[in-house]
């Protein structure tokens, strides 16, 4: 969609989807297949306790099978384009410094979930009268949320200090004491 | 019925909605933060909340962040939810002749009246899908589920439906995981007991909406234009009259788009905002994209009114109307609430419940987004470096808080991952959330109906007429589905090309 020259382009209820470069799709088309034909057998595999009509692998196997239909129309259509000239591999402006920032997000979130799971501990104390559990998910939220916006941000390390432990603390807070619901991290 | 309503207005539940909407506006307005990033992930937070509450809050949420879009729209020029793209055009226009807030004033107005609209539409038109739907059995249920997935297939991917129903698939396969309802036969389990209570849909969806945007949105760096001042904020009431008819028609047009599965706020307001230009006098056409008060309120109405259009198959069919409805039926669904033709028999005035909850939170909505605007102006400021790393751990205490199982975190983490994938492949999502929540409906009543068909002719599986029907509308989706792909090919698509609007 653009402004200023009157113009409106509806490109479905999802942007961002569509016609990929040839490259990408037949990639796509690869993995699908691969996937679809996996599924296929695991199904056929399936016990069949009562009549093929009410077997347990029946729908699995309409959806690979029709799957496996699809991804070879994408990769059809992706060779197609390659054809009339469409160049199979497109930047679109893609700046690589962006995907190694992802690839470095995706790591640092599995790493922080991955800390939950094997730092997990749980204290119970009081604070007056009131009783409070700290596990495993205060330390390390704290730590994984600093590292995340240092490395996103670059700003002063006592806000991002400050902000991990803040909103961290808001977190455990509200979830346990008015929504009752334990946190990550504990037992 | 007033005995269902009147504890909607005890203090706590108009507590729960206010959250809700103030949550929803600001999560709306922040760019980068969409409608179903906020219902998904809020998910967790309602799962500690009673079912009256978690209903009226997250329908608070709903209302609200389908509005917050235009705030960012308008001030910055970035649509915070992708709805909100006409106005953005529009809008924006107008902030730079200085009548930004005036601009917002007409929004939250439009926005209000496409949300009554949608909701009077809904209560009007529910108890005809009920009766109708009530004739609905497994055969039926089976093809309605598969019109789901393939219309918002098909919606969601405007030039290639062919990803979209990928996506849907994929979808069903996800869901496929599990002990399946006959038989109780584990499937694709490979011996992880871990997975024998199926893969969670809350988590997916927090993963494909939340985590997703997080791993897509983070690493970019977009500076944003902070505006000093906003104006008045409060449009005349002759300018409000002016535009009645055209908020009318396009809250009327934004309900019935919002009713079709799949198609949600987006195609709702690029819909009314062509519409609404081709019916519009020649001197407000002239205005049309250079910052027309008629076009802003055109498309604010239609993506506020497809609030209670999506509401529609969502709680006569069970069939969620586009991906933000589908995470509010997975959230009733954690409240042991099953919607669908026979809501009324299995929770009697639920249904007026939510009517009121709908109403009370568009009025609350019209309330808090004036007293909202100074601190979002004021959020937009904060660097993305800080805030998208925030919403992390609310992601994984999303995932978390469901079944209380990390397991479940790293599902949300792979359907993180994942959702990265399907953008940088341009797949959409959407499809992929209702593939999840509708293919259990389809195994079980396809399953059902054939066993029920086992002895019985064609004739007499051809003349159960309703399923008939839905089984040629699906043939007809699939082909017009195919036309379109063909016609963008050739780059002759009605809808890939420009419309001069």
């Amino acid at each position: 969609m653009q402004a200023g020259d009157e113009k409106v382009v509806f490109e479905g209820e999802d942007g961002n989807a569509g016609f990929a470069s040839p490259a990408l799709d037949l990639i796509a088309t690869g993995f699908l297949l691969a996937l679809s034909v996996t599924v296929l057998v695991a199904s056929l595999r399936l016990p069949v306790p009562g009549g093929i009509s009410t077997a347990p692998g029946l729908l699995p196997f309409l959806t690979a099978l029709s799957l496996a239909g699809m991804s070879v129309l994408l990769g059809l259509s992706a060779i197609a384009r390659a054809r009339e000239g469409t160049p199979m591999w497109d930047a679109e402006g893609r700046d690589g410094r962006d995907d190694v920032r992802s690839v470095i997000i995706v790591v640092a979130v599995g790493i922080y979930i991955a800390g939950l799971q094997w730092l997990a501990f749980q204290y119970y104390f009081n604070i007056g009268s009131i009783p409070m559990i700290l596990s495993a998910f205060e330390p390390v939220t704290i730590i994984a949320l600093a590292a995340i916006i240092h490395i996103f941000w670059r700003g002063p390390l006592w806000i991002t200090a400050l902000v991990s432990v803040g909103w961290t603390l808001t977190l455990s807070l509200v979830f346990q004491k008015i929504f009752n619901i334990p946190l990550p991290g504990g037992f | 019925m007033l005995e269902t309503i009147l504890p909607l207005f005890s203090p706590w539940l108009l507590t729960m909605t206010l959250s809700g909407v103030c949550l929803g506006i600001i999560w709306g307005a922040l760019p980068g933060l969409s409608t179903t990033m906020a219902m998904g992930l809020l998910i967790g937070l309602s799962a500690g909340m009673s079912q009256d509450a978690s209903i009226c809050f997250m329908l608070g949420v709903y209302t609200g962040s389908v509005f917050g879009g235009a705030i960012s729209a308008v001030l910055i020029n970035i649509p915070g939810t992708p709805d909100a793209v006409p106005t953005m055009i529009e809008g924006h226009q107008l902030a730079q002749k200085g009548e930004g807030g005036q601009a917002l004033g007409m929004a939250i107005a439009a926005s209000f009246v496409g949300g009554t609209v949608g909701i009077i539409l809904l209560i009007t038109l529910i108890p005809v899908i009920l009766t109708f739907a009530l004739n609905f059995r497994s055969w039926e249920m089976f093809w309605l589920a598969v019109i789901g997935i393939l219309v918002s297939g098909s919606m969601a991917a405007g030039t290639m439906p062919l990803k979209g129903w990928i996506a849907g698939w994929l979808g069903m396969l996800v869901a496929f995981v599990g002990l399946e309802s006959i038989h109780a036969v584990p499937r694709f389990t490979f011996g992880s007991f871990a997975l024998f209570d199926g893969i969670s849909y809350v988590a997916v969806l927090i993963g494909l909406f939340g985590l997703a945007e997080i791993f897509r949105t983070l690493p970019s760096k977009d500076v944003v234009a902070i505006p000093d001042t906003v104006g008045r904020i409060i449009p005349p009431f002759r300018m409000l009259a002016k535009f009645t008819p055209s908020a009318i028609r396009s809250g009327v047009l934004g309900t019935f788009i919002g009713a079709i599965p799949g198609a949600g706020a987006n195609v709702a307001s690029f819909l009314a905002y062509d519409i609404g230009k081709r019916r519009a006098k020649p001197e407000e056409k002239a205005k049309w994209g250079k910052g027309s008060y008629e076009a802003l309120v055109c498309a604010e109405t239609a993506n506020n009114a497809n609030i209670g259009g999506s509401m529609l198959p969502t709680l006569a069919l069970g069939i969620p109307g586009n991906a933000a409805a589908a995470a509010l039926l997975a959230a009733l669904t954690l409240k042991n609430v099953s919607v669908g033709p026979t809501i009324e028999i299995d929770h009697p005035g639920l249904i007026y419940f939510i009517y009121g909850a709908l109403f009370i939170a568009n009025v609350m909505m019209y309330l808090a987004a004036f007293a909202l605007i100074g601190p979002c102006v004021k959020l937009f400021s904060l660097p993305r470096g800080i805030l998208m790393p925030l919403i992390i751990p609310v992601c994984v205490i999303g995932a978390y808080s469901v079944k209380l199982s990390i397991f479940d975190v790293w599902i949300m983490f792979g359907a993180g991952l994942a959702g990265w994938l399907f953008a940088l492949f341009k797949f959409p999502v959407a499809p992929v959330v209702l593939g999840v929540i509708l293919a259990p409906l389809a195994d079980e009543n396809l399953r059902r109906s054939l066993f029920v068909f086992e002895d019985k002719s064609w004739g007499f599986i051809a003349s159960q007429w309703i399923g008939t029907c839905l089984m040629l509308f699906v043939l007809l989706v699939v082909v017009e589905g195919i036309l379109r792909a063909m016609r963008a090919d050739r780059g002759t698509d009605p809808e890939a090309m420009e419309k001069g609007v």
